[in-house]
């Protein structure tokens, strides 16, 4: 059985590779290094290349879960994670000072892969900052004739993360 | 359609191994999964080389003027709400120090008959220093070896190797090596084939020995 590949994306200090983390069945493959500019101040180490984990589904499938770098500049690395990928994982940090903004982003970037495949939303930090809410991203979503699944979530809680999964599968299933 | 945790958890849901989403219901594919078919992504496009005097430019210098290199299909992006700001905070040298590392970038360039580039970057991606005889987007250079160095590094660890000593690219044409300065810095060093890959490997490693007493 072939490996299935799902990609997190989403700003730097997101939960990414926390979230691969969380759920990967194996330590992750990570390529964080220092931060060296002002994301210093947020976290101290940071994606420059990719994450890498994986977990097995009870009827053996394996999802391989692949991380992106967060910021712009490694966007050359996002263009070579999407190959062959069947779905995409955005996790938005709603403290970041426009997170809507931050959501279009990457749904502008991966709009051809999205295209092709799916995609599910997970809002970290909410508890810490709770606007923008919910209903607010599917007002962008619905805007942009994106119907995706939305979620609350924290990337440390593999109940949360299993959720994303659970819904992109989901949505695939069905689409 | 907006779904809710407890909704999917009703409707949907796969098993993970450790049981902590129950549900009895496994994924069912309708659609066949093909994983050899690749979504077509657009490629950065490096940009042509010409050979030209060697510029020696510090990154404080630099302008955003090679972005025309990127993708054709590209999705125009508001850069900077996704970047951080690029004052570097781990890596705020003096001038003198930066002075003193452009020194051992010339010297490495004259050491070194087919080099035709080398930089100096932080490890996470932004230039500091460089000097290049061709017609290279610096920042994107920094970047990709970035990524490229912390892949090796992950490599050599999942080998069960000890330290990374050099990431090495071996073209056609020439070859492009990166290894570390120190934590937080690294060099690239890009040649043609008119020096050995040892020569490029040993000058490189002094270079680089120099530049972390330098940039301390």
């Amino acid at each position: 059985m072939k490996q299935i590949k799902f990609i997190f994306t989403g700003p730097p200090g997101a939960g990414k590779t926390t979230a691969i983390a969380t759920i990967s069945e194996f330590p992750p493959v990570s390529t964080d290094v220092f931060s060296t500019d002002s994301l210093a101040k947020v976290k101290e180490k940071t994606t420059v290349a990719m994450d890498f984990g994986q977990i097995t589904l009870d009827n053996g499938q394996k999802i391989g879960l692949y991380g992106t770098p967060g910021q712009e500049r490694f966007k050359f690395m996002w263009d070579i994670l999407i190959q062959g990928g069947l779905g995409l994982i955005i996790l938005i940090d709603n403290r970041r000072p426009e997170p809507l903004k931050d959501l279009e982003i990457y749904l502008d970037n991966f709009a051809d892969f999205i295209d092709k495949t799916d995609a599910v939303v997970g809002i970290t930090c909410s508890d810490v900052k709770e606007t923008p809410t919910i209903d607010d991203y599917q007002e962008i979503l619905q805007k942009r004739g994106q119907v995706f699944p939305a979620f609350n979530i924290d990337a440390r809680n593999k109940d949360d993360v299993l959720l994303l999964l659970n819904a992109l599968l989901t949505c695939l299933e069905i689409s | 359609m907006k779904l809710t945790k407890d909704k999917l958890s009703a409707l949907f849901g796969f098993k993970s191994r450790d049981k902590t989403i129950v549900s009895e219901k496994p994924p069912i594919f309708r659609k066949s999964i093909d994983l050899s078919e690749d979504v077509d992504s657009p490629q950065p496009i490096v940009a042509n080389l010409i050979t030209k005097q060697a510029d020696t430019i510090y990154s404080a210098q630099l302008i955003q003027d090679v972005e025309s290199a990127s993708s054709e299909t590209e999705v125009e992006t508001q850069e900077l709400s996704m970047e951080h700001d690029e004052h570097l905070i781990a890596a705020n040298f003096s001038k003198e120090q930066l002075a003193q590392s452009q020194e051992k970038l010339a010297e490495f360039m004259r050491s070194c008959p087919g080099a035709y580039g080398v930089l100096i970057s932080t490890v996470d991606g932004h230039e500091i220093a460089y000097s290049l005889k061709r017609d290279m987007p610096p920042h994107k250079i920094s970047t990709m070896n970035s990524s490229l160095l912390a892949l090796g590094e992950s490599i050599a660890r999942e080998s069960l190797q000890q330290l990374c000593q050099f990431v090495i690219l071996e073209n056609s044409d020439g070859r492009v090596v990166s290894l570390r300065i120190n934590e937080i810095l690294m060099l690239t060093c890009i040649s043609t084939k008119n020096t050995n890959l040892g020569m490029l490997l040993s000058t490189g490693r002094n270079t680089a020995d120099s530049l972390a007493k330098i940039l301390q």
